[in-house]
């Protein structure tokens, strides 16, 4: 059943300002509208205008192939997997899959179990590789901190994993997540990372 | 479930966040390296491109299920092996029009080992025409039948297009 974790700031770039986005588990049918209907024609649209595959691969625009209602019906069935989504100004601007079980690689916790993060994503026009002047900010702490706070529930003590995305490196390398030798058992040798136990609450308690 | 950052947290983070995108998922370069970037739908001379598509799809299920009767895999098998659904696997050996995903298609690469590029081009999801996939394809099936198990020509053949799938390109 669909819950409400929570109320956070996000800050809008164009006005300053903060507004207030609702955090929800699982993610629901009306997110997956969200992408199906306005995501989705945000993203045909500008990809019309690119004139080349550098500039396609430029514009940060990956998931305009990814199968969002497909994976909401299956996984939403499945236990293995929990899902997450942030709304704000009425909007879907965030979401999450998280895989609730896999194995940690970091040698100081190699084999113990971590919820791993299968799929982040932000509004198209929340992505700086998208648009000059991206819109909220924000989502991807609020959704890592998300991932570590279910790492936690669950007893895993706030270890986490992910493949990020070639763009995506530095962001996760300036959270403070170990990056691992690049994976050539992940179709599209995608850089892993992984929080440690302790270096994840040291994350979410940093003041 | 009980969240461990709080509203204040977040507005600290947002103050040091650079800006930078942060999304996870399956790369761009897996489908820019075999220039299937661009949707079906913008690339010019879709109604040819269908038609091609789906003689490419065609090859692609030939390919798979004489692969699995090759290895000796049932379809629940091969299912587990690739970890895709068993109808899914079904669909793709039968159904030229089913829509799969790249994601299955690597897999499916990877159980029978064969480069993920050509294997992605034979499977009409690469909207880069090429040519060369396409005539060997179209060479294969013409060569090969339905049957419940493979004869000795039909191994050769399927031995030899493997081998054109799995070269360099």
């Amino acid at each position: 059943m669909r819950q409400a974790l929570g109320k956070y700031p996000l800050l809008n770039r164009h006005t300053g300002e903060e507004e207030i986005a609702i955090l929800y588990q699982p993610i629901a049918v009306s997110n997956v509208d969200d992408f199906e209907k306005r995501w989705h024609s945000v993203m045909h649209e500008k990809l019309r205008t690119l004139p080349s595959q550098d500039e396609v691969r430029k514009a940060n625009i990956q998931d305009i192939h990814w199968k969002w209602r497909e994976k909401q019906q299956t996984r939403s069935s499945q236990l293995i997997w929990d899902s997450f989504a942030v709304e704000c100004a009425g909007e879907t601007q965030g979401l999450m899959f998280v895989r609730m079980f896999a194995v940690a690689q970091l040698e100081e916790q190699n084999g113990l179990p971590l919820i791993y993060i299968d799929l982040v994503t932000v509004a198209p026009w929340n992505r700086v590789g998208f648009t000059d002047t991206p819109l909220y900010k924000g989502i991807g702490p609020l959704l890592l901190g998300t991932a570590i706070s279910l790492s936690v529930d669950v007893g895993f003590k706030g270890r986490v994993g992910l493949h990020a995305l070639p763009q995506s490196e530095d962001w996760y390398r300036h959270q403070g997540m170990t990056e691992l030798e690049i994976d050539g058992g992940h179709p599209g040798q995608l850089v892993y990372f992984e929080f440690s136990s302790a270096d994840a609450m040291a994350y979410v308690s940093e003041q | 479930m009980e969240m461990l950052v709080t509203p204040a947290w977040l507005r600290k983070k947002i103050k040091t966040e650079p800006d930078i995108d942060f999304e996870v998922g399956i790369s761009v370069h897996l489908f820019n390296s075999i220039g299937m970037f661009l949707p079906p739908d913008v690339v010019e001379d879709s109604a040819a491109n269908d038609q091609h598509i789906i003689e490419l799809k065609v090859a692609f299920g030939l390919v798979i299920r004489q692969l699995r009767m090759r290895d000796g895999f049932t379809i629940e098998k091969l299912a587990d092996k690739a970890s895709v659904l068993v109808e899914d696997i079904v669909a793709i050996e039968r159904d030229p029009h089913f829509e799969l995903g790249p994601r299955a298609v690597v897999k499916l690469a990877k159980v029978f080992k064969i480069p993920t590029p050509r294997f992605m081009k034979l499977s009409g999801l690469a909207c880069a025409v090429d040519h060369t996939v396409s005539e060997e394809a179209q060479r294969f099936v013409a060569k090969s039948e339905g049957v419940s198990s493979l004869t000795r020509t039909q191994r050769l053949e399927l031995n030899k297009f493997v081998k054109f799938l799995s070269e360099a390109e």
